[in-house]
Parts: structure tokens; C-alpha cells; sequence
């Protein structure tokens, strides 16, 4: 790399956390956050979920925004991931002017959309109209944005689940090209009846809690949440006198060209990313020290992670979790909710548990069933994969 | 922002009202039936503007979308809402998501490289040409296929109507690459911004995308339904680039 691309914030709310803090103490007590649905108005309560536990009432009132300002749930838990990631790298408002936001999402506003889509198609009334503009992806990035203001830059990747990690290598490219020294790059995602629905229609949602790489997998359970990572040059940072959490030393982006919802069994996309991310890292395969899996606990994308798992490290496959049981899969935001647990797992010497894993899969890679503590993870793959083969990789290497 | 040259080398679009390409060129009618009109017509640009430029399979495949396929995600929500009585259907879900034109245009050309959506409203394309030719300027990759779809329906068409949204139908592909030996012409320039204050309600986003062409090879360059989907550059005939000639900008601001 050219460049180095530091990372001097990280911010993450999911089903196990509002913040950083909390979601490394639930990672270390193996404590899920699945759980059955409580918060989101579905009929589907036979399938468990990963919900945030907060309102979207109680997000605005955590953040000072007014009760009846239009902004979606997906927002307001992208607004609460990145107001940590910008306090931990402590940005001036000057310093965020000039600064671009890379976001990720699939869903945007749709869980008000299905709220009020009668009324959205009902000619006759204006009822609210307002929510209309907040449907589409981007407007979910640009709110986000315009609750801080600033950002000189705004877009939105939607790459389905791996969004996120797309979010992120855009990000990087910006400042290895020079056009930007401070990204905030994320993926924000909330529960919706649409996407529980649309899930279920192609039977890939487990009733009980998920378990990925186990031989009794059943399909995945949902979550939501958000995360954001502030990306910087190595310039901006001494400038400021900023001491990096991390440095994202490598990505890669592939396509699996297999299939629109199933991945292929030699794993191709995800066996051409990871490839990538090392090369672009200049490290070798045995070098890498832990694998945050995409892992979502469906029989086929374990079956084709771990043939391509299989591929890139030979008979040294590194410890591997997927932390999905603990979760939910966040679709878009998991690539930046793993990638802060990825950090999290850096910084405290520990490789957090593929939980619920008990018996050996055949075809599959054998994952770390329990946590392991005191351990120094120098480079740490995170694997994102998404609908259509769009498969990425990011490597993050101690600073 | 540009270091690097970097051209257009083929490009071909459908607007609504345009004339439809022989789809029979490019899918069975088997695959037809499964494909709504926004992938049919996304595929068709992608393989003429391909074959234009004698390019198999692209570095990379990057699409942006407005709305991606409300044809799609509108019988979800019918269903869900229970204005229609019939039951989800996998296919919708699957195309409902914006990146099934970017993967099926992998998947149909077997390409194994980069391959993105970006869903940013009004500046959904230019968020697509954003990254091509950052990876271009990095030299991460050669070529590039570059593309905008949306489609609209009815109902999707009176929604937006309700918040002053004009939509348009469009399905547009461009190779983008480092070689511009039959260029049709060059980006000289691209910026890409937006900048709002905290609860103000003045939203300014734009984007310059400014091209350089000999005259008289670029017959038409320019902007199809400004401020409803993106700026979009049809680009006719040209051979032969030649960049000491005119500088053309095209400037989209979507307020």
C-alpha cells in the first residue's frame, strides 16, 4: 500500500451494545443478544432476532433530536455508532468540514415505508409525505452526515450485506488518491418486516439461535445495528497528534459471478478477496492471526467460506469465528460491526467465541468454540459477503 | 482530481421513450421472463457498450441506482401491506435489492473483479464514476464498466410526485479505462460534493463531470432528465480522440 490508512475512531451499536465498552464485555461474557422479536412490529415472532434495545424514540431523546424530526431508525443507530467513532478521534467541527462519509446500506428507510405505504400510495392524501424522502439509501447516509454537518462528501454503498466493507474500501481509496484525510466509513441497518419477510420467502432463517460451521446449521437470524470506523493519512493524524487504534492495511473485492443469492462451492469471490486483501498488505497467508468469518449459518455460505478458507491457508487455517450468534447478522452494518469487533479483539489480546458451534461440519473449518484470552492478534481478517457473489475482505494490522 | 488520463471508450444507453434494443441478441426468453426491465435493459447496455469495446470481462462492474428495481420491491410491499392477496415471492426479494444489476452483469460475464452498487439518490451515477476512477488513478485496475439504472412505475412515479421528485426510467453503461486509443473522449475532471449544516435545510450536493473531446466526434454530450436521476452523458459516434480540442462541461446540481 502507497499509503497507510489509520483508524483513530471506531463507534458500534448492535443487539450486544450501544457502545464499544458494552459490546466487548458481552463478547467476553459469551452473552447473545438474540433473542425473540420484542421491538419490531412483525407476525414473524417464530424467528429470532438481534434487535438494539432502544426506541427510536429513546435514540432521539439519547441525541437531542426533536421527537417529530423525519429520521429513520437505520439512521438514528448509524447517528449513535459514528457520534462515538468521532469523539474517540476527537474531530473539530473545522476538521469534519473537510472530511468525506462512506456509508452502507440495503434497507434505508424501508421500516417506514412498510409503516406507511398505504398512504405513500394513496393519491388523495398527504399523510406522511415526509417519510417519502427518507426511503432511498443515500438519504440514510445524509442524515446521518447532516446531524454532525460538515462532510464535504457523501455516498452511500449498497452492496447488500457487504455494504459496510465496500463502505470501507472506498473510504481507504479516497485518501490513498488524495482526495480526502478523513473518512468516517460505515453501514447502518435496521430491522425491517420487509427483509425478515423477504428472507424467509428463500428459507434461509433459522427458529432457534444461528450456528455457523456447525454441523446442525439451519440458516441465520437477523440483526440490526451500525458501525463506523473514522479512516485517516498517516499526515492527518501526527498533525493532530492522533494515536491510531489500528491501521487497514488491506482490502479486496471480488465476485463470486455464481449465482444472485448462493455462493458458490469452491468459493471463488470470497477465495479472490482474501487473496487480495494479503496481497495488498504484503503479508502471507501465515501471518494472519485470527478470521472474523462472514459465518452466516446457512448451510451454503459456511460450506463455500470454508472451501475458500480451505484454498488461501492450506492446512494453517488461523482461528476462525463468526460472531453472527452473538448479533444476529446485521446485513449491511456487519462489515463495520465485525470490523469494530475485529478491533475490539485486537486491542484486548482476545479471539471472541463462535458461539452455539458444538459439532464438526463436514466441508467446514472447525471455529474457535470457546474464547481465547492473552493472545496477540498482530493481522486480522474480517470476510463480508454479500447477495450476487459481491464478497470483500479487510485486513487490519496492529499500528 | 484527475492524474492519471482516463477515457470513455464506448457507452450506450436507454431512456424512456427511447427505441428498445432486440433483447433476443443478449437473453433467452426463458431468462426474459425472470428479468424485469430494469435488469433486461441494463444487461443490453452493458454488452453493447462491452462489445464496443472489445472487452470481455471488465476489471470492474460498478452500477449506480436511485431506486433500484421498484418493480420489484413495490409487489414486496404490496404483498406486505396486503394490497395485493398473494404471497411474497423469492425473485422479488432477490431483485429487490440495488445490487442485482451490478452482480447479474458478473455473473452473465463471468467476471470475478471488482464489482459495486452505489445508492445515493441524485448523485447515484457520479458515486459509481467516483469510484472507477479513483481505482483508475491507483491503478488497481485497467477498465472499467460503469453504469446507471432505474426504472419507475406508476405508483413509485405519483410517490415521488408527492415530495416534487421528478423520476426517469434509465439504463446507461460506459467503458471507462486507462487506454484511449479509439476514446470517445476523455474525463478531464470530476469533483463530487455535498455540504449541509447541522438541521439546515438547505441541501447542495453537485457534481462536475467535465469531458474533453475533439469537436465534430462528439455529436451529443448531454445531460438526460437533470435533477430527477443523475447527470448522464450520451455520447454518439466519435473515433480517433484527439485531447487538445474542446473541453465540455457538464455540471449537475441537484438542490
Amino acid at each position: 500500500m502507497q499509503r497507510r490508512i489509520l483508524i483513530s475512531g471506531a463507534g458500534v451499536v448492535s443487539a450486544i451494545g450501544l457502545d464499544k465498552s458494552q459490546t466487548l464485555d458481552s463478547l467476553r461474557a459469551g452473552k447473545t443478544g438474540v433473542a425473540k422479536v420484542s421491538y419490531l412490529a412483525t407476525d414473524r415472532t417464530e424467528f429470532p432476532v438481534g434487535e438494539v434495545r432502544l426506541t427510536d424514540s429513546q435514540m432521539k431523546g439519547m441525541m437531542g433530536i426533536p421527537e417529530d424530526k423525519v429520521v429513520t431508525r437505520t439512521s438514528l443507530l448509524g447517528i449513535l455508532a459514528l457520534r462515538e467513532a468521532l469523539d474517540q478521534a476527537g474531530l473539530t467541527r473545522e476538521e469534519l468540514a473537510g472530511a468525506a462519509i462512506v456509508g452502507g446500506t440495503t434497507v434505508g428507510g424501508m421500516d417506514t415505508s412498510e409503516k406507511f405505504y398505504l398512504d405513500f400510495i394513496n393519491p388523495e392524501t398527504d399523510a406522511h409525505s415526509e417519510y417519502i424522502a427518507a426511503h432511498d439509501c443515500g438519504s440514510t447516509t445524509d442524515a446521518i452526515a447532516d446531524h454532525f454537518g460538515g462532510f464535504a462528501l457523501s455516498t452511500t454503498l449498497s452492496t447488500a450485506c457487504s455494504s459496510a466493507a465496500n463502505a470501507v474500501i472506498l473510504g481507504a481509496r479516497l485518501i490513498l488518491c488524495g482526495q480526502a484525510e478523513i473518512v468516517a466509513v460505515g453501514g447502518s441497518e435496521c430491522l425491517s418486516s420487509f427483509h425478515v419477510n423477504g428472507f424467509n420467502t428463500l428459507m434461509i432463517l433459522d427458529r432457534e439461535q444461528c450456528r455457523p460451521f456447525d454441523a446442525t446449521r439451519a440458516g441465520l437470524n437477523l440483526g440490526e445495528g451500525a458501525a463506523f470506523l473514522i479512516l485517516e493519512s498517516e499526515e492527518s493524524a501526527l498533525r493532530r497528534g492522533v494515536k491510531p487504534i489500528a491501521v487497514l492495511s488491506g482490502y479486496g473485492n471480488a465476485c463470486d459471478a455464481f449465482h444472485q443469492t448462493a455462493s458458490s462451492a469452491d468459493g471463488e469471490g470470497a477465495y479472490l478477496a482474501m487473496t487480495k486483501a494479503l496481497q495488498m498488505g504484503g503479508i502471507e497467508a501465515s501471518d494472519v492471526d485470527y478470521i472474523n468469518a462472514h459465518g452466516t449459518g446457512t448451510p451454503n455460505n459456511d460450506a463455500s467460506e470454508s472451501a475458500a478458507l480451505m484454498r488461501v491457508f492450506g492446512d494453517h487455517i488461523p482461528p476462525v469465528s463468526s460472531t453472527k450468534s452473538f448479533t444476529g447478522h446485521t446485513t449491511s452494518a456487519s462489515g463495520s460491526i465485525e470490523s469494530v469487533i475485529c478491533l475490539l479483539a485486537m486491542e484486548n489480546g482476545f479471539i471472541p467465541a463462535s458461539l452455539g458451534w458444538k459439532e464438526p461440519a463436514e466441508g467446514c473449518i472447525v471455529p474457535v468454540a470457546e474464547n481465547k484470552e492473552s493472545i496477540c492478534l498482530k493481522h486480522v481478517l474480517c470476510n463480508s459477503f454479500g447477495f450476487g457473489g459481491n464478497d470483500s475482505s479487510l485486513l487490519f494490522s496492529k499500528p | 482530481m484527475m492524474k492519471e488520463k482516463i477515457y470513455i471508450n464506448a457507452a450506450a444507453q436507454i431512456v424512456s421513450g427511447s427505441e428498445e434494443p432486440d433483447y433476443r441478441q443478449f437473453i433467452t426468453p426463458m431468462e426474459a421472463r425472470r428479468m424485469g426491465k430494469l435488469m433486461k435493459r441494463s444487461l443490453a447496455t452493458s454488452l453493447i457498450a462491452l462489445r464496443e469495446a472489445g472487452i470481455e470481462h471488465p476489471d470492474a462492474i460498478i452500477t449506480g441506482t436511485f431506486l433500484g428495481s421498484v418493480e420489484n420491491t413495490e409487489a414486496l410491499l404490496m404483498s406486505l401491506t396486503g394490497v395485493v392477496d398473494a404471497p411474497l415471492k423469492p425473485t422479488n426479494f432477490m431483485q429487490s435489492t440495488h445490487n442485482t444489476v451490478s452482480s447479474m452483469i458478473g455473473i452473465r460475464t463471468a467476471s470475478h473483479g471488482y464489482n459495486a452498487t452505489y445508492s445515493h439518490g441524485l448523485t447515484s451515477y457520479e458515486s459509481a464514476l467516483l469510484d472507477a476512477i479513483l481505482q483508475l488513478e491507483l491503478s488497481e485496475i485497467e477498465n472499467a464498466l460503469v453504469g446507471l439504472s432505474d426504472e419507475l412505475s406508476p405508483t413509485f412515479e405519483m410517490m415521488l410526485g408527492k415530495i416534487g421528485v421528478k423520476g426517469c426510467e434509465i439504463a446507461s453503461s460506459m467503458v471507462l479505462s486507462r487506454k484511449g486509443e479509439n476514446a470517445l473522449c476523455r474525463i478531464a475532471d470530476f469533483r463530487l460534493s455535498h455540504g449541509k449544516a447541522a438541521y439546515d435545510d438547505a441541501q447542495n450536493i453537485s457534481a462536475d463531470i467535465v469531458l474533453e473531446a475533439p469537436a465534430g466526434y462528439v455529436d451529443g454530450a448531454k445531460m438526460i432528465a437533470q435533477g430527477s436521476c443523475a447527470s448522464v452523458l450520451v455520447l454518439n459516434g466519435g473515433r480517433n480522440f484527439d485531447d487538445t480540442s474542446y473541453t465540455l462541461l457538464v455540471k449537475a446540481d441537484n438542490e
